[in-house]
């Protein structure tokens, strides 16, 4: 039943582009598209495994450049640079994760911010290699076996099946063994501890994992936008990613794009208030936490409360507890 | 069956743990007894492997413990019912059983949870419940039957009455002691020696780090001094 819905949705997302024909609200969409694949990463890292990592734009930063200075310097084809960058973030994502694999809560959301800046600070002096200031521009856009993605709406068939593939792939991995074990270290790491779980494997893994899509979302902006830039993956980026999988409800994959839809499309919408896109999301956030503080589509969600509507069974905070979970 | 000898654990400086020397027999229920602070939890969280000790030697039918991690262990055959029953409180009491059997990888998973539904009906009609919604007792129950999942050879329980009330306490016992008649090892940590040393073969009193008893439990029960001192005069 669920799963019908789902196609239904995809089979939609395939018409889209015919439908609007407006390349910049294409080019709105696959930007939509790509930052949920980063919202779903987050969501693997925070939602499912309770480790608040706060230096997401790193990693994507990771990918991007990876695959700008394979494709422009070394001429590889973009999609050997695309998988290799994915690889290449992943790793990094586990060294991180060894380097983390016994640090408490807090001290890792501090070591990711602390790694986010040291990345940072290699895009913009690592001038050689990186371009300093000025970037790696020129970047190839996305050519697979002689097919060029080079308008926005062929761009968009990329996209989205990037975004399919990975949402059934989260998907998969959230409800596999190692998803339960994920779960189980959110809820209580030593409960797990005494269940058997090897605690700090599954967190290297859970950011091992998390990197490789954050860094394939990075390559495949870079082919996207053909500019790397430093100042695209600093601090402030990776905290806006960060709400957008905070926003849709920690633990729902759905709710990721929700919530990457709210902070991406509703802004642009909005272009004449664009200035006050911080201020919205303030009050925003303020809204969220008052009324849906696990997200809107997480626990106690927009999603429960209809159902518990629906029941006749709407009992504000308790009303998963009345309808008995 | 389980041997500690000479196990010196410490928290920074401080010693926790002096010279202990305990020894489990397969098929017996002992019981270590003894005041707040004395040293019971740290004890079972060194031979789980959460800590590790400074000197001394734990052996599980020949193979020594140390240095192993909490998974290793578990997977060897010893489990661990923690203090406070940590169940995972965002997770129905099914899926917290699925947990217990995490180190596992046979197809009688399924089978052994509808065994410990059908011997605790309580948990049976909240299966699809979360965890931390059940009350103090059932979670204590749904603990005890986490750690039971992993098929363990002993079972390692810790103050599994602290919080409960008087029937549940009792309840929780005779659960204890049916656990023991179907042969399964235990070492029980507890602050209600009484109720403790009613169902164990053997005791340990412990004060401070070290053991200051040891005798069946009979005896203990006897004993002047620990009734003087544990069991209210």
């Amino acid at each position: 039943m669920k799963n019908k819905y789902k196609i239904l949705l995809f089979m939609f997302a395939l018409l889209i582009p015919p439908i609007i024909r407006n390349e910049y609200y294409v080019r709105i969409v696959n930007i939509f598209y790509m930052y949920s694949v980063v919202a779903l990463s987050i969501n693997l890292i925070v939602g499912f495994c309770g480790q608040l990592d706060m230096g997401r734009a790193a990693f994507m930063g990771l990918g991007a450049y990876c695959s700008a200075i394979l494709t422009v310097k070394m001429g590889l084809p973009f999609i050997a640079a695309f998988l290799i960058s994915g690889a290449f973030s992943g790793l990094i994502g586990a060294v991180l994760g060894f380097l983390c694999r016994k640090s408490a809560f807090d001290y890792l959301t501090l070591v990711t911010i602390g790694f986010n800046a040291i990345c940072q600070i290699v895009f913009l002096n690592w001038i050689p290699v990186t371009g300093g200031v000025m970037g790696i521009s020129r970047v190839p856009q996305p050519n697979i076996f002689g097919f060029h993605f080079d308008t926005n709406t062929r761009f968009y068939y990329l996209a989205l099946f990037f975004l399919a593939a990975s949402f059934i792939a989260m998907h998969r991995i959230c409800n596999s063994r190692m998803g339960r074990a994920f779960e189980a270290i959110r809820d209580d790491s030593i409960a797990a501890e005494y269940s058997g779980i090897n605690v700090q494997l599954y967190k290297i893994l859970n950011f091992a994992i998390g990197s490789v899509f954050t860094g394939l979302t990075g390559a495949l902006f870079v082919h996207y936008t053909q500019y790397a830039s430093p100042f695209n993956y600093t601090l402030d980026e990776s905290i806006y990613q960060l709400q957008m999988a905070i926003l849709g409800g920690l633990g729902s994959l759905a709710g990721s794009l929700v919530g990457t839809f709210i902070l991406v499309v509703l802004p642009e919408i909005s272009r004449s208030f664009y200035e006050y896109r911080l201020l919205f999301v303030g009050i925003l956030m303020v809204v969220m936490m008052l009324y849906f503080p696990n997200g809107l589509l997480g626990k106690e969600g927009v999603g429960e409360r209809l159902i518990a509507v629906r029941l006749g069974m709407l009992g504000g905070k308790n009303s998963r507890k009345d309808s008995g979970g | 069956m389980l041997a500690i000898d000479n196990l010196v654990v410490s928290y920074g400086k401080i010693d926790a743990l002096h010279d202990m020397s305990i020894s489990l027999e397969p098929g017996a229920l002992t019981t270590l007894i003894g005041a707040n602070g004395a040293g019971k939890t740290t004890l079972l969280k060194t031979i789980s492997g959460l800590m590790k000790p400074k000197s001394g030697t734990i052996t599980y039918e020949g193979t020594s413990l140390i240095g192993l991690e909490p998974h290793e262990i578990i997977a060897l055959g010893i489990a661990h019912c923690p203090e406070g029953r940590r169940v995972l409180a965002r997770q129905t009491v099914y899926e917290n059983m699925k947990m217990g059997a995490y180190v596992r990888n046979d197809d009688e998973v399924g089978e052994d949870i509808e065994y410990f539904f059908k011997k605790f009906p309580q948990l049976e009609g909240r299966r699809h419940h979360l965890s931390g919604f059940l009350s103090g007792g059932e979670q204590q129950m749904l603990a005890i039957c986490r750690a039971l999942m992993s098929r363990p050879k002993i079972l390692l329980l810790d103050e599994p009455s602290m919080g409960l009330s008087p029937v549940l306490v009792k309840e929780v016992f005779k659960i204890i002691k049916d656990i023991h008649d179907e042969g399964v090892t235990i070492l029980l940590v507890e602050q209600n020696a009484k109720m403790a040393l009613s169902i164990a073969d053997k005791g340990y009193v412990l004060e401070v780090g070290r053991i200051i008893a040891e005798d069946t439990a009979a005896n203990l029960m006897n004993s002047k001094s620990i009734q003087d001192s544990y069991l209210g005069g």
